[in-house]
């Protein structure tokens, strides 16, 4: 499998703010729905997120889609490079990139200030590390160099150059007269890079350069992008929610409930010809008869309704769906039918699924990789095989043997004893302390850090440390 | 599907009212019929198959019917007033002379109070039909037979006996049935003509005097000059006045109208001779021996201005405020005020004899026919300013219904253009509005709006009043919808396919438009709809209390208004009962519709 | 073993606008002292009707037509509200989905349970307040003095279906009916109810009749199995027979068995699907209620509604073509 990134978060927040109690009370109390994730997605992969309720792994699906806005970390997108995409944020940062610099560098400084009496809700170190990579992911090493406008100026150039090199590519599929003026905007941009590498070589090869330069890769950072601009590209990203039953408008047919989007990207006309007509193929695609355009979600079982909603999710062509307890809420026979189509339109469309579920053995069956989340902190990622053979969190293993099974050896369930903390305020340290049965003086202290322990296998546990 | 008439519909739900849902094959077709329905459809179908929306409807169509249909074919005045007929009960049979059985050549007079008729036969039987006020169409015994002659008040009857007494029934307030002891005592001659009008009679000698009594101080009835006194032969009773005719055939004038007493100069002066006199309220007319007609006295509805006839007249004979004669064709001529249908004089009858009296109207033709036209009665009675309820409920009607109206599309238009900004914009706008809201809805609504009728009201005329309460009724009454749009947006805001719609990259405005407000409208227009219940049931509270539509303008709070006094709800219930029942009637049916609008709508309502 | 309940051929209908629904058709149960009896199958299939019909909790267009409920050898199903209000809560008691919903927010967990307990114990007020904070302990509540006197917004969703087990226990009922009890708590959470559950039953001799869709949670709950489908029981058996060792099996209860992933499910094989959805209850099919989603449908089934038959002492099947266990 090609380990190629589709979705990269990075240090991902999201608090929702608590509505106070009374005008005395001084402090804001946040619910920790994401309390600092980072995980990477690839391409043609299916990641499976499991937790209990409450753990934030809804909330995580939703940030990222940027349907609430995220607190604090980034999430970039590689399904289009920014040279296709142009978002508007890349040239305002390239242009005044000395003062971005500068004004990096103060976050940094009130970071540091900040670090000795760690207040409860301190999101400086947050902020420096956001900016950091807002910048850095446009820049690369470049941030670290000597004349700053100048390497902005040429970086500039350069995607400019790349977009000129996507527009003549895009020429070039018409019309293949187009190849010389192709060929002449990508030597153009292999020039500029020519000269971006002079530059690199003359910055220091310090430790934080060659960080830095890892992350210069053209792709969106969506929380940089203007509404708008998110608009059109949720094209690409989309999402299949738990409940069929609220997740469809019931004024609107199955036919306008497809259409809409479609339309609302302008893909196609309203009420033009092919456009019934690629709803009538996208419909058979998800099992969904004909005959079924012109009726309204409430004459649906709740099987069919979720057809519906993959159906529209698809219709859109996207790389990358988030499926939100997509089978949670169908009874066990309408279930497989369901998780087969899942499976059936990745490999034909070669989608990315963030799956999100509570039920692990779903998980594990449609998942290549999985990450298992505890009251906001992913505490375990790993591949789904790996995870179920050698679960290295205690929680994940708390999990593993919570679940009833049908299995032939009825084994007892092992119990977790305690109730999830409330996530207003987690405990200090590693947050699932107070209900593991390995807990040392450590946990209660220090939050534990996310280690690769394994190849392609992480957890955040301080029983892991080596 | 096939397409049904309207009456297969209803009569089909008819039938589903009695028959028991339990049957097997036929309720799949309901299934297979669903799965063609739109939302809306659905909507329509539960609320049409709920009975109390359906009695909520019909109640409403009626009552729409009622004021707007009915009060074209019934145009009203608001202005007018007439006092004899105040308070009358319900009833018609004004006309009803067939009820009497008298053949129209036995006819030897017939007179007509307010509300009622008499006839006196030529054998001298008296016989009575109209609505029965004051037990005057009860005869006493002693006016069962020998009659000579009649004479008809307002409410009163005098039968002139042909022994020479009199008997008189009916109102008596002022004793005017009953000839006083102190004048009888007096009499010079015998009595031979009786005269009657509202609320006094009057009584002519053989020596030609005339005696008056009842309520005659006051119109200075009393007053009659000594040089009249043994001169008069003949005369005629009108509210305020009499006029008679005099041994030289001429005429005179008594009473307070003053106008009867400008009679042209050749009736005083002898030049011609006058040989029947005939009075109406302000006027006088009258009749001299070659057929001519003389009309004086107040110049309201043309009656001083005496029609062109064009042949000779044989009778005259006068109502209230109109003035009739009758030519040797048999034609019957008209004028005057067209009250009460007095001048629908039926066309093509050759008339030998015509009886009218204050709003009733009798002919005989020569052939001996008989017709009548006039007043047929009250359907459901006459105010205490002798104005007809009906007619003004249709129209206080209209205008109850109408103020609700325009009250709801402002309080709706505000409320849903605030509870719109509220619910969309949030944050600090939000907080302001629903402050806003807040003050409005503690302000007392009641003392408010009757303060401000009071400043404002008093330099308006009664129309400008009425938009007025309109509009504070409108200004006052949008926070609660303003709240439930608010509510309603933030609920459905966070409904899964808003966020779904937002995932797909749908534009903001078009899940506003169709993902938001649709579920929104529909909550609004059950609220307006029940809001206008209460809107009618404000103007009602306005109106009873007298601040509200302004009498002469009917309302059905207005007309409540009568219910204020005891004597009203004692003795008159048509005047309050009669428009509190149509305030009940739209009120519900008003709110049996929202309430099965709003069930109708409730998705919930689809699955029993 | 004698038989605690016994339900024969009940019929529990709901008379609605559109037409009779059959949420119970003909459905026979019977429960033995000591077991749990595990009822399973989708929306729809009308177990948790089957439940209220023991107790009579009847929505208004909802009526016992035929059939029916043996309690301790007495008739139940003909018994009338006020012989039934001493049955529930004291013989029988239940316990629902929603913790939160079935509690009464505005008491507190004392003035629950004691309520119950004054009622059929005829406890006083002391005495039930005493017995509440015992019952609060029997749930393994490590504070049961301080729940006790704590509102039901206080306390967690696994807290209060303990407290809810603790008032549906207070008065020892033979009887224990749990409706989805655990469907919407957390794994970790369910483990400690269902854990709980077991050694109550233990302890306190109590049956249980426990209905999920979660053939997982059957497994680890149930001495014996009921699946139904579309109002009617379609096999009954012993827990162990329906998942391992029954030579046959009815082919809904094969199709919920494979379609489930489970954890040794191979990722690269498809899972077993069974065809379409559960009917209309106002559109039922003619013939064997599973015959249009099942794959082993001849005309027969189509035609004819098979009986529920015995297949092997303790296990029946009601099905004209039990499916051979060794096919799959």
């Amino acid at each position: 499998m090609e380990n190629e990134k589709l979705i990269s978060i990075h240090n991902l927040k999201k608090y929702f703010p608590v509505k106070k109690s009374s005008f005395l009370q001084k402090e804001q109390l946040y619910v920790k729905a994401n309390d600092g994730i980072t995980i990477d997605i690839n391409r043609g992969e299916t990641f499976g997120l499991v937790g209990e309720s409450g753990c934030g792994k809804s909330t995580l699906g939703r940030v990222l889609l940027q349907l609430y806005p995220q607190t604090q970390g980034n999430t970039i997108y590689y399904g289009k490079t920014i040279y296709e995409y142009k978002p508007a944020y890349v040239e305002r940062i390239l242009k005044n990139l000395p003062e971005q610099k500068k004004k990096l560098d103060a976050l940094v400084e009130k970071a540091k200030a900040v670090k000795e009496d760690e207040t409860h809700h301190n999101f400086k170190a947050d902020d420096a590390d956001r900016v950091f990579h807002e910048i850095v992911h446009l820049t690369g090493g470049l941030i670290y160099a000597k004349d700053l406008a100048k390497a902005g100026k040429l970086l500039l150039e350069e995607y400019h150059a790349g977009c000129k090199v996507v527009e003549e590519a895009a020429k070039l599929e018409k019309d293949s007269a187009n190849r010389a003026a192709y060929e002449a905007a990508v030597k153009k941009q292999e020039e500029i890079r020519a000269q971006l590498d002079e530059m690199r070589k003359e910055c220091e090869q310090s430790d934080a350069f060659l960080k830095a330069e890892q992350y210069w890769d053209h792709g969106i950072d969506l929380g940089m992008l203007k509404k708008e601009e998110l608009r059109l590209l949720r094209q690409d990203i989309q999402i299949i929610f738990q409940d069929p039953y609220s997740s469809l408008n019931p004024r609107l047919t199955v036919g306008q409930l497809i259409s809409e989007p479609l339309v609302g990207h302008k893909l196609f006309k309203k009420g033009s010809q092919e456009l019934e007509d690629y709803i009538i193929e996208i419909m058979d695609k998800c099992g969904l008869e004909k005959y079924f355009i012109h009726r309204y979600p409430h004459q649906f079982s709740g099987g069919q309704r979720q057809r519906i909603g993959i159906a529209r999710a698809l219709a859109l062509n996207p790389k990358f769906i988030v499926c939100d307890e997509a089978v949670s809420a169908l009874d066990v026979s309408i279930q497989s039918q369901i998780l087969n189509l899942l499976q059936e339109l990745k490999e034909k469309e070669n989608l990315t699924y963030l799956f999100i579920s509570h039920d692990l053995s779903v998980v594990k069956y449609i998942s290549d990789r999985i990450g298992v989340m505890y009251l906001g902190n992913m505490v375990e990622s790993a591949r789904s095989e790996d995870i179920f053979k050698n679960p290295l969190h205690p929680y994940t293993e708390a999990l593993l043997n919570a679940i009833p099974t049908t299995d032939a050896d009825n084994k007892e369930l092992q119990i977790l004893e305690g109730d999830i903390p409330s996530p207003v305020n987690p405990p200090k340290g590693c947050k699932f302390h107070t209900r593991c049965k390995y807990a040392m003086d450590i946990c209660r202290e220090k939050n534990p850090e996310w280690m690769e322990i394994e190849p392609q296998h992480f957890v955040a546990c301080h029983l892991r440390k080596k | 599907m096939k397409k049904e008439s309207f009456f297969a519909k209803l009569g089909r739900s008819f039938k589903s009212l009695f028959r028991s849902s339990v049957t097997g094959k036929k309720e799949i077709n309901v299934l297979e019929e669903e799965a063609i329905q739109s939302p809306m459809r659905t909507i329509i179908k539960n609320f049409f198959s709920n009975t109390l929306a359906k009695v909520g409807l019909i109640g409403f169509i009626f009552i729409l019917l009622f004021s707007f249909v009915g009060s074209l074919f019934f145009p009203m005045d608001p202005l007018y007033t007439e006092p004899i007929l105040k308070n009358v009960q319900p009833g018609r049979g004004y006309l009803d002379y067939g009820s009497c059985d008298v053949k129209a050549e036995d006819i030897k007079q017939l007179a007509s109070g307010a509300t009622f008729s008499v006839v006196l036969t030529n054998d001298g039987k008296l016989c009575a039909w109209g609505q029965d006020q004051d037990d005057v169409l009860e005869i006493p015994s002693n006016a069962d037979s020998g009659i000579k002659e009649i004479a008809v008040g307002d409410r009163h009857i005098l039968a002139l006996t042909n022994s020479g007494s009199i008997v008189g029934w009916g109102r008596a307030n002022w004793q005017q049935q009953n000839l006083p002891v102190s004048i009888k005592g007096m009499m010079r001659g015998k009595v031979v003509h009786v005269y009657a009008n509202e609320e006094y009679s009057a009584a002519l000698t053989d020596q030609g005097y005339l005696y008056t009594w009842g309520s005659v101080t006051s119109t200075k009835l009393d007053i009659i000059p000594d040089d009249y006194q043994g001169h008069i032969v003949d005369a005629d009773a009108a509210a305020m006045g009499m006029i008679l005719l005099m041994d030289d055939n001429t005429v005179r004038a008594i009473g307070s109208g003053g106008d009867f007493k400008n009679y042209p100069e050749e009736l005083e002066n002898g030049e011609v001779k006058v040989v029947s006199v005939k009075a109406g309220k302000r006027n006088a007319m009258a009749l001299d021996d070659e057929g001519n007609v003389y009309a004086w006295g107040g110049t309201s509805f043309n009656l001083d201005t005496v029609p062109d006839f064009g042949e000779k007249i044989v009778q005259i004979d006068s109502g209230k405020n109109a003035f009739f004669a009758v030519g040797e064709s048999g034609k019957i001529y008209g004028w005057g005020e067209d009250a009460e249908s007095i001048l629908d004089i039926p066309e093509d009858f050759e008339a030998e004899q015509i009886f009218v009296d204050f709003f009733q109207g009798y002919a005989i033709s020569k052939s001996g026919e008989m017709t009548a036209w006039g007043n047929e009665g009250f359907i459901l009675g006459t105010d205490d300013q002798g104005r007809d309820v009906l007619t003004r409920l249709m129209h206080g009607g209209k205008i109850t219904l109408l103020v609700g109206v325009i009250a709801v599309l402002i309080s709706s238009a505000i409320g849903l253009t605030v509870g719109m900004i509220a619910g969309f914009k949030g944050g600090w706008i939000d907080n302001l509005l629903m402050r806003i809201a807040e003050i409005i809805v503690s302000i007392p609504f009641m003392p408010l709006v009757i303060t401000l009728s009071y400043m404002i009201g008093s330099s308006m005329d009664s129309q400008s009043k009425m938009y007025l309460i309109m509009i504070i009724l409108g200004l006052l009454s949008w926070p609660g919808l303003a709240r439930l749009v608010r509510a309603q947006i933030l609920i459905e805001r966070e409904k899964d396919f808003v966020l779904a719609a937002r995932a797909m990259g749908i534009k903001e405005g078009s899940i506003i438009i169709r993902h938001i407000m649709p579920n929104v409208i529909s909550m609004v227009l059950v609220d307006m709809t029940l809001s206008y219940a209460v809107m009618m049931l404000q103007e009602a509270a306005l109106s009873f209390l007298g601040f509200g539509v302004q009498p002469p303008n009917p309302s059905w709070g207005n007309m409540l208004n009568k219910a204020q006094q005891a004597t009203t709800i004692e003795n008159y219930w048509w005047q309050w009962i009669l428009p509190a029942v149509c305030v009940l009637i739209a009120a519900l049916s008003i709110n049996l519709i929202g309430n099965a609008l709003g069930d109708a709508i409730d998705p919930k309502s689809n699955e029993k | 073993m004698a038989k605690l309940l016994e339900i024969n051929n009940l019929h529990t209908y709901f008379e609605t606008k559109r037409g009779l629904i059959k949420a119970v058709n003909g459905v026979s149960l019977s429960i033995e002292e000591g077991h749990t009896l595990g009822v399973v199958g989708e929306s729809g299939s009308g177990k948790s009707q089957t439940a209220m019909s023991i107790l009579k909790l009847f929505e208004k267009n909802q009526k016992i037509y035929d059939g029916e409920i043996k309690f301790q050898g007495k008739v139940i199903s003909n018994y009338n509200a006020k012989e039934m209000s001493k049955v529930r809560g004291n013989d029988i008691s239940m316990i629902f989905q929603e913790p939160m919903t079935s509690l009464n927010p505005i008491f507190t967990v004392n003035r629950q349970i004691s309520e119950v307990l004054m009622l059929h114990q005829g406890m006083s007020k002391k005495e039930a307040e005493q017995h509440s904070i015992e019952m609060l302990k029997a749930v393994k509540i490590a504070n049961p003095e301080q729940v006790n006197k704590s509102y039901p917004f206080q306390l967690s969703g696994g807290m209060r279906q303990r407290v809810m087990i603790a008032m549906a226990l207070a008065c020892k009922p033979k009887l224990l009916i749990a409706d989805e009890p655990t469907t919407a708590l957390d794994v970790t959470i369910q483990a400690q109810i269902l854990y709980l559950m077991n050694e109550l039953k233990r302890e306190m001799g109590t049956s249980i009749m426990f209905i999920t869709h979660d053939l997982g949670v059957i497994n680890q709950m149930a001495d014996d199995v009921a699946v139904m489908y579309c109002g009617q029981v379609v096999e009954t058996a012993p827990v162990d027979k329906i998942f391992q060792d029954s030579e046959h099996i009815h082919p809904y209860t094969e199709g919920l068995l494979t379609s489930i992933p489970r954890l040794n499910t191979d990722r690269s094989s498809k899972l077993e699907v069974i065809p379409g959805a559960v009917p209309h209850p106002l559109n039922l099919p003619k013939g064997c209620k599973f015959a249009p989603r099942c794959k082993y449908a001849t005309a027969e089934c189509r035609e004819n509604e098979p009986e529920l038959k015995e297949v092997s002492p303790g296990h029946a099947i009601r099905c004209f073509h039990p499916v051979k266990r060794g096919k799959q």
